[in-house]
């Protein structure tokens, strides 16, 4: 008798779902993106919806300019979840209340990534849009979802 | 080498009569030493200014400069004096000529931009009358043009044949001169915060490596520009064989010819006699020539028929009115297929092209991600080493919950999955691009033909109501047939003369790129290596010297690539070995003292381009010791061939300026207590 193996193939995976690609993103929407380095988790995961496309970008940045969001609802990527237990393990936010808060190191990190290092874009977008979308504007949004 | 700085002066006229101060330098070392307000650098920034460098300084123009040589001078009892015009002087010498530079500071008649070159030692031997010309700086190509810029004399005047190098932003700049002096012109305020400090703004890339291997002299630098023209030449050829393509495609799209053999990109082995040329005519192609000829032949026919009268026509006029009315609809029909294929091809291709730069658009991140991971495995992070931050087990490198149906890729191999997804989308693309071109000239071939087919019903028809008349139908065949031939003819020329221009353009890419490969690899040439190794051997014995002490001094390296210190693979500054006191900040100019004289005594040593010039502004910053500056003197008097200018308040202190002159040989000028004194 001839014996079969199997083996895993190996999958083509978008590079947002490596690990680090998703915790630099956050690093670094929590440090150029967010008042007192400190975000809740809706509003990661309506900048990291939002990092995915350009059209969601410019209405991001009109957002910033109406001083209110303008997307009715947004995408919620497991991803993101995950990728936040990660950085609480590598050390690189911890909690704070119910927001997410960049730790020292965590500030170190994200302070040492240049845009060459970054998608060069969204770098210039996360930093010329800065902290303007406030998690007040947010929650404005996510109360009209109950 | 041979330039030297002779005499200066400061001409400052008030209603109270002229202030001023004048100098002389000697060749060795001078020391200019005044107190802290005395003016020292009211001295060297004026120098500085006078050559039209005070970019160096950190600006444009008079304003670089104090108050005291532009608004007003202060008398003994500190009455303010206005000035009324203010100039500055300064004599240089070459080893063939000696000439006086005047430029204004102040005033209403002179610009501030024009500098006169006076060809003569106009301060020491005033006398004489001189001859004068003009010259400007600051305006856009006053370092190109040769007759009327300041840098374009100075060059030539310096002996110096500034090269072009890779500018930033692709290209070719000029290296300029003030670039090239900024390692020589050393002013106090940034001057002694790195290697090179005070290099303007030019846009030239890694533009201080390439200061130090021009002051070198070093083979490699007339390599990288030999090879950044030919690289741009090859830019141009292939941009004008792509213009060529372009006007040859037009006349195969309007012409419905089909022209097989001429590449897309420059070709070095581009003949003509392989090219090919047919033309579409209806589904089939036939030879171009023999379309030509064709055409000629049915000419003839119809003139042969001309001459024949025919008598009962209407039989047969009736069945070609039928036949041509047939083909007329098959040709509607055709039409309109090859319109509706077309503009299926053209939806696919839209949706390709959006796949396309999905997939650039994930390349592009995943190469982020392959930089971030590796940052990470510096920056210490587990994740980025796929292992679990929590249990350090291995991980799988992805952010999907553990699944054993699902292996992510690495990122490496994920990147060359994309790579060849890209690919193989853009040759769907570039496959579907020329289907449509094809549909396009079909549809367009076919509109022609209904148009034609259409002319000819009528004119049938016309016939048919009065027959037996010579026959409108062949006339108008034979008229359209005659402009074919003559658009055709036409086309053809301009074919042989695209044809011509592509062999030479192929002649001079091939030459281009023989000239290309004839050139060595980026590496040092024999003499660039001996020039090196001295360049760090001199560099290692001055860091000695001047006492620095943060490493080992024979542990540090000139980098072979940049050219600048290393100390294992970094390049290096400041070591903060103690924070509270400042000896880390006086040991990196120590290191900086000891680069720029590297450069100076390996390019006089081996031959380089180095003009014999150093001027250091309060060299002995933060409290450098006495120890060291003297060291430092010594060292600048004894180099052969060096003119040194150092501008230094010694403390204030006789006793420490004693100590750092100890065994010294220089010529000293003083400021007194204030710079700018009444003339006698």
């Amino acid at each position: 008798m001839s014996r079969l193996t199997f083996h895993r193939k190996p999958m083509p995976l978008l590079a947002e779902h490596r690990p680090i690609y998703k915790i630099t993103q956050i690093t670094q929407i929590l440090y150029l993106s967010s008042r007192g380095k400190k975000s809740s988790l809706i509003r990661l995961h309506l900048f990291s919806w939002a990092l995915k496309d350009s059209k969601r970008k410019r209405v991001l940045m009109e957002s910033a300019k109406h001083k209110k969001v303008l997307f009715g609802v947004w995408g919620v990527d497991p991803a993101v979840n995950l990728a936040l237990q990660f950085s609480l393990a590598e050390g690189l936010i911890k909690r704070s209340g119910v927001s997410y808060e960049l730790t020292d190191r965590g500030t170190d990190f994200a302070s040492k990534i240049s845009p060459e290092f970054f998608m060069q874009d969204d770098f210039a977008f996360l930093e010329s849009l800065g902290p303007k979308i406030t998690e007040g504007m947010v929650q404005e949004i996510v109360g009209e979802w109950e | 080498m041979g330039f030297q700085i002779k005499n200066l002066k400061i001409q400052i006229n008030t209603a109270k009569g002229e202030y001023g101060f004048e100098c002389e330098f000697k060749s060795g070392l001078n020391i200019v030493r005044g107190n802290n307000s005395s003016g020292k650098s009211t001295l060297i920034n004026s120098l500085i200014y006078s050559l039209g460098m005070e970019e160096i300084i950190g600006g444009k123009g008079p304003k670089v400069l104090p108050y005291a040589l532009k608004e007003y001078v202060e008398d003994d009892s500190k009455n303010k004096i206005k000035i009324s015009s203010s100039y500055v002087y300064l004599e240089i010498a070459s080893q063939k000529e000696i000439v006086t530079l005047k430029r204004s500071i102040n005033s209403q008649e002179k610009n501030s931009k024009l500098i006169e070159v006076i060809h003569g030692a106009y301060l020491t031997n005033p006398m004489k009358a001189y001859e004068v010309t003009p010259k400007f700086l600051h305006d856009k190509g006053s370092a190109q043009n040769k007759d009327a810029g300041l840098f374009s004399f100075l060059e030539h005047f310096l002996r110096l044949d500034l090269p072009m190098v890779p500018g930033a932003n692709g290209g070719e700049v000029k290296l300029y001169l003030q670039t090239v002096l900024s390692a020589l012109l050393i002013e106090q305020k940034r001057g002694w915060t790195d290697y090179i400090a005070n290099t303007p703004y030019y846009a030239i890339r890694d533009v201080r490596t390439k200061i130090v291997e021009f002051l070198l002299g070093f083979d490699v630098f007339e390599n990288d520009r030999k090879k950044a023209r030919i690289l741009s030449e090859l830019a141009n050829v292939q941009s004008r064989w792509s213009e060529e393509r372009l006007k040859v495609k037009l006349i195969e799209e309007v012409h419905s010819i089909n022209i097989l053999g001429i590449k897309s990109t420059a070709d070095d082995v581009f003949d003509s006699n392989l090219v090919r040329l047919s033309k579409k005519v209806g589904e089939s192609e036939v030879d171009f020539y023999d379309h030509i000829s064709e055409m000629v032949r049915k000419v003839e026919d119809i003139e042969q028929l001309e001459h024949k009268y025919k008598k009962d026509a209407s039989e047969d006029l009736v069945n070609e009115y039928r036949e041509s009315k047939q083909e007329l609809d098959q040709m509607l029909s055709m039409l309109e297929t090859v319109n509706a294929d077309c503009r299926l091809a053209k939806s696919r291709l839209s949706e390709y092209v959006s796949t396309k730069m999905q997939i650039e658009n994930d390349l592009e991140k995943n190469k982020v991600a392959k930089k971030l991971k590796m940052f990470g495995a510096e920056q210490n992070l587990n994740i980025a080493k796929d292992s679990c931050p929590t249990c350090h087990q291995n991980i799988d490198d992805s952010l999907f919950l553990a699944d054993t149906l699902f292996q992510p890729m690495s990122i490496d191999d994920n990147v060359k999955y994309l790579e060849s997804q890209k690919k193989m989308v853009a040759r769907y693309i570039s496959g579907l691009e020329k289907t449509i071109d094809k549909l396009e000239s079909q549809s367009r071939e076919l509109s022609a033909s209904v148009a034609e087919k259409r002319n000819i019903c009528v004119s049938l028809k016309k016939d048919l109501r009065a027959s037996g008349h010579s026959l409108e139908t062949d006339l108008r065949v034979k008229i359209q047939l005659e402009n074919k031939i003559e658009k055709l003819v036409q086309a053809e020329r301009s074919i042989e003369k695209s044809f011509s221009e592509f062999s030479e353009i192929s002649k001079r890419f091939k030459n281009l790129k023989a000239e290309l490969a004839s050139l060595p690899e980026r590496k040092q040439s024999a003499s660039d290596l001996v020039k090196h190794s001295l360049f760090q051997d001199s560099f290692r014995k001055y860091a000695k010297l001047f006492g620095y002490k943060s490493a080992a001094t024979s542990d540090i390296e000139i980098n072979r690539d940049t050219l600048f210190p290393y100390l294992s693979g970094l390049e290096l500054r400041e070591v903060n070995t103690d924070i509270k006191s400042d000896s880390s900040a006086s040991d990196f100019v120590r290191l900086i003292w000891s680069y720029l004289l590297s450069i100076f005594s390996t390019s006089s040593g081996l031959g380089g381009n180095h003009v014999g010039i150093l001027v250091f502004d309060e060299p002995g910053q933060h409290s450098m010791g006495v120890t060291s500056v003297n060291a430092l003197l010594k060292t600048l008097s004894s180099q052969q061939g060096l003119q040194g200018i150092v501008a230094a308040s010694f403390d204030e202190s006789d006793e420490v300026f004693e100590e750092s002159v100890e065994g010294v040989n220089y010529h000293l000028i003083s400021c007194g207590n204030r710079l700018l004194r009444p003339e006698s």
